[in-house]
């Protein structure tokens, strides 16, 4: 879904890495270089915020702009995620508009002209 | 000091308008596609089974609960067209991917509109079945069945809620009854 999205948001993207949890994300980024995050609170193995974390422990990664799209919606989450320095916090389900306009102000932000 | 805790309870209609408020504004949202909710009733141990792909999650907290879904694979692999802006004509990974992503989204919704009620609660991984005449029973006591109908297919919802037991045996000092009037909760 969000592939589609991504897809039809013509950002300057070329790669769409995909992962299915907290730790298979952690390896696509030591695998590549990544410019942006999308990420899901509810996730097996790792989930959404202790990859947030664990990503933030790493220097080269400190200002990777990540933002959140899940369903967990509860101020807890929320608070957490934007302590852990997630850009943005979206919540399913969501509208091709809303996800564009996010990521449009996302990337504008981490990647000032 | 003792160790109490407020046991706040819901009714079942206030878990039924929340169910049926995110079955609404999930399949509006993500598929663009109005539903038509019929009557809640309890589901029924005499029920044969009819669907072929069904999308089962649940979460806990003060309060338990099991969601499900279900639906014939023509209507999951629309389902999955839709939100995936691809065709599907058979049942596949992305299918089932599919399903599961609105049990998620579905239930995820309800547990988060109650949580300001009930207190936090942590929503499992949506487990996706698929096969002939496949049938869902909750074994603790009857679930409520919220009839769909999407484009003529129909489409089960079946939710169970209760307090966890233990930690409401424990604690319990003080019971709450909330009147949450008509209409769903919202934030």
């Amino acid at each position: 879904m969000l592939k589609r999205v991504l897809a039809e948001s013509n950002l300057p993207f070329d790669k769409i890495y995909e992962a299915g949890d907290g730790q298979q994300a952690l390896a696509a980024l030591e695998a590549d270089t990544v410019h942006l995050v999308l990420c899901d609170v509810n996730m097996p193995v790792m989930d959404g915020l202790e990859f947030l974390q664990n990503m933030r422990k790493n220097p080269a990664w400190q200002a990777l702009p990540v933002l959140m799209i899940t369903t967990e919606g509860g101020q807890a989450n929320v608070l957490r995620a934007a302590e852990l320095g997630a850009k943005g916090y979206i919540r399913k389900p969501f509208t091709t508009e809303e996800i564009k306009d996010k990521l449009a102000i996302c990337i504008q932000t981490a990647y000032p002209a | 000091m003792t160790d109490t805790m407020e046991v706040v309870q819901i009714d079942e209609k206030a878990i039924i308008a929340e169910v049926c408020g995110a079955v609404r504004h999930v399949f509006s949202t993500t598929l663009d596609l109005q539903v038509s909710i019929g009557e809640a009733q309890p589901e029924s141990s005499a029920e044969q089974g009819t669907e072929s792909v069904l999308a089962l999650i649940g979460w806990s907290g003060n309060w338990k609960g099991t969601g499900m879904i279900g639906c014939s694979p023509q209507f999951a692999c629309r389902i999955a067209s839709l939100m995936l802006g691809t065709t599907y004509s058979s049942l596949g990974e992305d299918v089932l991917d599919a399903l599961g992503e609105m049990a998620n989204q579905i239930f995820g919704n309800v547990k988060t509109n109650l949580e300001s009620v009930v207190g936090s609660m942590d929503l499992g991984i949506p487990t996706v079945l698929y096969g002939n005449n496949l049938s869902a029973r909750s074994m603790v006591r009857q679930a409520i069945l919220i009839p769909v109908v999407v484009e003529g297919h129909s489409f089960t919802v079946k939710v169970h809620m209760a307090p966890n037991t233990g930690q409401a045996m424990r604690a319990a000092r003080l019971c709450v009854n909330v009147d949450l009037g008509e209409g769903p909760l919202s934030l």
